[in-house]
């Protein structure tokens, strides 16, 4: 069975409401070709509604495509990770008293409605552009941290003990002991088969294998297959001071070879927390700074999600050096403060703070 | 109208405001909202109610990746002329495969395929 989509903005220039439709083919030989009905509809809505955010019980994380490296750790992720949550919610028993609040943050300018929509129910979205563009810029953020961490756990190293406590915090208890579990029998099998394979070749074989998936379609396969030769490539280049040719030097190969590994996924996470130009944390903090500072009441879930951003805005010299970089290249912006116009009721009461994070005002 | 302080929430109306835009932040970076219907009356429905469109008013664009490639081009055809249809017609193709050079380079797909 094949699928072809098609992709639909019903409302001019509205890129929150897009539909996706799936035909799904199936061709034998040029005489049996076949069209499966009915095709399949799937509806990216704006905002939320209040039944929505009642009903809410389960947080999807990583489902995205990517490429090459991302691939590699986002098949071990989906492997382990059904994404399943149990946290409830205290705000399911003040089901009627919702709305009235609701009603409380539109008027306070926090929230508005999506004013396409005239369904049942009302749907709402944040007012503010810049918090909507910063949760885009938090998701990537988190599903590329995560693809690298779930790849680390599932074939290196147990999950330290930080770790551990935000996925508990994230997904819940249950859900956060069968990760870690699959994760511990994941590490389990794969030192048995890297001890039985006799060189890199065969080693870097096995792990392409582990790494794509199952019905990964051959294009994937490639990427998986690409990245995991360019990294044996590298190796070889690099870490090699001679061909071994003994069985003894071959397996000793292998275990380099392994932790040449290790130290190529730890170099990535060192680059999405503090490499400029990896788009990772100083990134959102050039472009989202100000919105951080802003929504200060969010940084215990941000922290959450991704401790690094917060680390950021107590370490006053790195702070300083994004501010710098940010005045290269929005050279235009400079000496401005910040404008708070568009969320009046957010008081901040640290003006000094705020100016030293960020004086980007990107308007909506 | 009350003036929230979300900041200090003092008040046991602001604490509870900030946890419904705390809720709602956390959904909405969790779960980005969406739907699936599987049924033409039933998305034709949902557009009615939802926005007062029809399906007929709705412009699709095909997308054509790495993994499904060929079977668009057996389907649809590829190429694209200047009214948007194809230049090699498909199965589907509302351009007429007139040429036997295009006839048979549509079994050829196919057989490939």
């Amino acid at each position: 069975m094949e699928s072809i989509e098609f992709i639909c903005l019903p409302i001019t220039g509205n890129i929150d409401f897009s539909v996706t439709k799936t035909e799904h083919w199936e061709i034998r030989k040029p005489s049996r070709i076949r069209k499966y009905t009915p095709d399949t509809y799937f509806i990216t809505l704006p905002g939320v509604s209040i039944s929505e955010l009642m009903m809410d019980d389960s947080i999807c994380t990583i489902c995205k495509d990517f490429d090459g490296q991302e691939i590699v750790s986002m098949n071990l992720l989906m492997k382990s990770n059904n994404n399943t949550n149990s946290s409830s919610s205290s705000l399911r028993s003040n089901c009627i008293e919702v709305p009235r609040r609701l009603v409380l943050l539109m008027q306070n300018g926090l929230l508005k409605t999506v004013s396409d929509f005239h369904g049942n129910e009302v749907r709402y979205v944040l007012a503010d552009g810049r918090l909507r563009d910063f949760i885009d810029a938090l998701r990537n953020i988190h599903e590329r941290e995560f693809a690298l961490l779930f790849h680390k756990w599932a074939l290196f190293e147990e999950p330290s003990k930080d770790e551990e406590n935000r996925i508990t915090r994230l997904l819940g208890k249950k859900e956060a002991q069968r990760i870690f579990r699959d994760a511990e029998m994941s590490r389990f099998q794969h030192r048995k088969k890297m001890r039985k394979c006799n060189d890199v070749g065969e080693y870097n074989q096995y792990l392409k294998e582990v790494i794509s998936g199952n019905d990964d379609p051959d294009w994937r396969r490639y990427s998986v297959d690409s990245y995991m030769d360019g990294s044996l490539k590298n190796f070889k280049e690099t870490k090699r001071n001679r061909i071994p040719v003994t069985k003894k030097e071959l397996k000793k190969d292998v275990l380099k070879y392994d932790q040449f590994l290790r130290e190529k996924l730890e170099a990535d996470l060192e680059d999405l927390y503090h490499d400029p130009d990896s788009e990772g944390v100083d990134f959102i903090w050039l472009i989202h700074g100000l919105t951080i500072q802003k929504y200060e009441f969010l940084h215990d879930i941000i922290r959450v999600i991704c401790p690094k951003i917060i680390e950021v805005s107590e370490d006053k010299e790195r702070l300083s050096k994004i501010n710098k970089y940010r005045l290269e290249i929005f050279p235009g912006r400079k000496g401005k403060q910040p404008k708070l116009s568009d969320s009046p009721s957010i008081y901040v009461h640290d003006q000094a703070s705020l100016i030293s994070a960020s004086i980007i005002d990107d308007h909506e | 109208m009350l003036k929230l302080n979300l900041l200090r929430q003092t008040s046991p109306e602001e604490i509870l405001c900030r946890k419904i835009f705390k809720k709602l932040f956390f959904y909405l970076l969790h779960h980005p909202p969406a739907k699936t219907i599987s049924s033409e009356e039933e998305f034709d429905k949902f557009l009615k109610s939802e926005v007062n469109l029809s399906s007929k008013d709705l412009n699709w664009g095909r997308v054509s990746t790495g993994s499904n490639h060929e079977i668009v081009e057996i389907i649809y055809g590829y190429g694209m002329r200047r009214d948007g249809g194809p230049i090699i017609g498909g199965l589907l193709s509302s351009s007429k495969l007139n040429t036997k050079k295009e006839k048979s380079i549509l079994l050829q797909n196919i057989e490939d395929y």
